[in-house]
């Protein structure tokens, strides 16, 4: 299949989920007019950055054929260790926010030294990082006793509210991240190592690839972002809360599922994961409008999911039919 | 000569849990104040009993080589579903115990559908599932906790015979019957043939996507059963029920000898590392580390149930 071709079907998938979401605001904002001012959309906005990059995150490691379950813990401990720094040993806030991704960083490094210690694949992946999720929980518990980290600096805060050119530096830095991405599953080697592991782990093996290098590399990716997700949320947040992540993993499959990553790994699509997270923070906020009782939210973010996964299998089958090499 | 080194090394196996959990129990009883009380030798079995049974289920399903990430989910309906059709009917405990085992079985005979023939990815399945359910749960109850357990019922965690709690008893019941369908029927046999090879088993003429689904199916039956037995110890069904037990599922199955990729399970091994766990637990306690880091002590058993997996295939064990 044709790289031209490729892109227009990715594109597609982009396409869909944009017209979802350009159908909900419509919908959302005839029923409740408060829905597009201004200032929701800011916040929708705020909500997508964070569930972008969580996306993004969980992306990568989709893309190698496995799961990362610890992304919310990584992003809860990274920011928990980060918010200590600032707090009770002074660090300034661009020190705080590096102390934050190397915590990442580091904990994605051991995920993925774990994960090829026991074979590399997905159900590898999936033992070893939901060890790390109660591991890392615990940590984060433990360090604070439960108790949310106040006090940052103002200049470290001023990230999550700030805006420049009317739209939330949040956003911002989501999408650079996912323009960084693209870029490296495009032209970078390691970017086609990690999906050629994806597809076929044996055959690109047999080519060369090396298992334990994509694994680091990926996991240590995927922590480094889980990190920067976290840190962007508790800045967002204004405190250190021992919760952050708790809520993330359904999202961060949600989002690059819709958005086309196949679930079997070989495959990414980074402007689908990026409007996948922007239709699922509007639904979010959507949600609060309908005065949806909070009891019925998990369970609807569970039916987005099925969906998700049932429309990328349909997609999947549609495009073999067609005789699309998938 | 080679039989005899086979009998060693599958002896040291379930040695090897066994071990574990008499070593720490002598240190318990030794350095921790209150471990060698009647109520708390209680309080552990009656926990590992629940742990027990958690960790079959999830061993089911980790026989024809998937997860279960909705037990706990099911396991909550399945408590507050029962609970509180006994608190609007008033049928006598037996029918409600079997209203909760036939939720169980539906929940998790849905979700065996959708792994089996819907093509999704059977971990994304099982993975909605559990926000789902629990979601169904929140909804439909909203917070309610339902606290009228008749005491007949809550007895079972406390009335023991010879310092072992009578829902232990039913738990090791429970495993023995699971560990029979396995070893020796055939719909036991075809189970683990499915999930150690499954181009095998298509060959061989079983019909994979009826494994998988029995697997959830039974799955879900027993993490009802688990439900059950946590609100008689709590004496209440609430929606916290389920919640944690995701690393614990995994951790007493794979410490017992259920391989990861299918096809050979431990539940011997199961019931003692159940019993190990709960022993941790309560030890953690008893020790006066802090509740807060539990999880990361979970977690770093998981890891070293792994250690015993990757060792296992290693040597290529079969365990009882």
């Amino acid at each position: 299949m044709s790289d031209s071709f490729r892109t227009k079907i990715a594109k597609s998938n982009a396409i869909s989920v944009i017209m979802f979401f350009i159908l909900f605001v419509i919908i959302m904002g005839i029923f409740r007019p408060k829905f597009i001012t201004g200032e929701n959309l800011s916040v929708i906005t705020k909500i997508f950055s964070i569930t972008a990059v969580v996306g993004l995150s969980q992306m990568v490691i989709i893309g190698t054929g496995g799961m990362n379950l610890a992304v919310g813990s990584i992003g809860g401990v990274s920011a928990i260790i980060a918010g200590k720094a600032m707090v009770e040993f002074g660090f300034g806030t661009f020190p705080t926010i590096l102390v934050g991704l190397l915590v990442g960083a580091l904990c994605g490094l051991i995920n993925g030294i774990l994960i090829n210690r026991y074979g590399g694949d997905g159900p590898a992946s999936f033992l070893v990082t939901l060890a790390m999720l109660s591991v890392l929980k615990g940590i984060t518990f433990g360090i604070t006793s439960g108790q949310p980290i106040y006090n940052l600096n103002t200049s470290f805060t001023a990230i999550g509210v700030k805006d420049i050119l009317g739209i939330p530096l949040l956003a911002y830095v989501a999408v650079i991240i996912g323009v960084l991405l693209w870029l490296m599953f495009k032209y970078l080697g390691i970017g086609r190592q990690i999906l050629a592991f994806g597809s076929n782990m044996v055959s690109a093996k047999l080519y060369g690839v090396s298992g334990l290098k994509t694994i680091l590399i990926a996991h240590t990716i995927s922590g480094l972002l889980a990190a920067c997700a976290g840190i962007m949320l508790m800045a967002r947040l204004g405190s250190g809360q021992t919760d952050i992540g708790d809520d993330w993993m359904m999202f961060s499959f949600a989002a690059p599922i819709l958005g086309g990553t196949r679930q079997a790994g070989g495959r990414v699509n980074v402007l689908g994961a990026l409007v996948g997270a922007l239709l699922l923070g509007a639904i979010q906020n959507g949600l609060v409008f309908l005065n949806m009782d909070v009891y019925w939210v998990k369970l609807i973010q569970g039916l987005i999911i099925l969906i998700a996964a049932t429309a990328e299998r349909v997609k999947t089958m549609s495009d073999r039919k067609r005789g699309e090499a998938v | 000569m080679s039989k005899n080194i086979l009998k060693k090394i599958l002896n040291l196996d379930l040695l090897s849990v066994v071990l574990a959990t008499v070593v720490l129990a002598v240190a318990l009883a030794t350095t921790a104040k209150g471990f060698l009380t009647t109520t708390s030798t209680l309080s552990i079995l009656s926990t590992g009993a629940v742990y027990a049974m958690v960790g079959i289920a999830q061993l089911l399903v980790l026989a024809v080589g998937q997860f279960n990430l909705a037990l706990g989910a099911i396991a909550c309906c399945s408590a507050m579903g029962s609970m509180a059709f006994m608190q609007a009917t008033g049928m006598p405990m037996v029918v409600t115990l079997l209203v909760g085992l036939l939720i169980g079985t539906l929940l998790g005979g849905i979700q065996g559908l959708l792994a089996a023939k819907s093509g999704i990815n059977p971990f994304v399945i099982t993975l909605a599932m559990n926000s789902v359910y629990y979601g169904l749960a929140t909804a439909v109850f909203r917070s309610s906790v339902f606290n009228q357990v008749p005491a007949e019922f809550k007895a079972i965690s406390t009335n023991n015979v010879g310092g072992i709690p009578v829902v232990f008893f039913i738990a090791v019941g429970i495993a023995i019957l699971i560990w029979l369908l396995l070893q020796k029927t055939y719909m036991g046999r075809r189970l683990l043939a499915a999930g150690a090879s499954l181009s095998a088993a298509v060959i061989a003429g079983i019909n994979t996507k009826n494994q998988i689904w029995v697997a959830h199916t039974l799955s879900g039956l027993i993490a009802a059963i688990a439900g059950l037995l946590i609100t008689a110890k709590l004496g209440a069904a609430q929606l916290s029920i389920g919640t944690g037990w995701m690393t614990m599922s995994f951790a007493t199955a794979v410490l017992g000898g259920t391989l990861m990729s299918g096809g050979k399970v431990g539940v011997t091994g199961t019931i003692i590392g159940a019993v190990l766990f709960s022993m941790i637990k309560s030890g953690l306690t008893l020790w006066g580390v802090s509740f807060y880091w539990t999880d990361t002590f979970m977690g770093l058993l998981l890891i070293v149930a792994f250690e015993f997996d990757r060792v296992r295939k290693r040597r290529g064990i079969k365990v009882g």
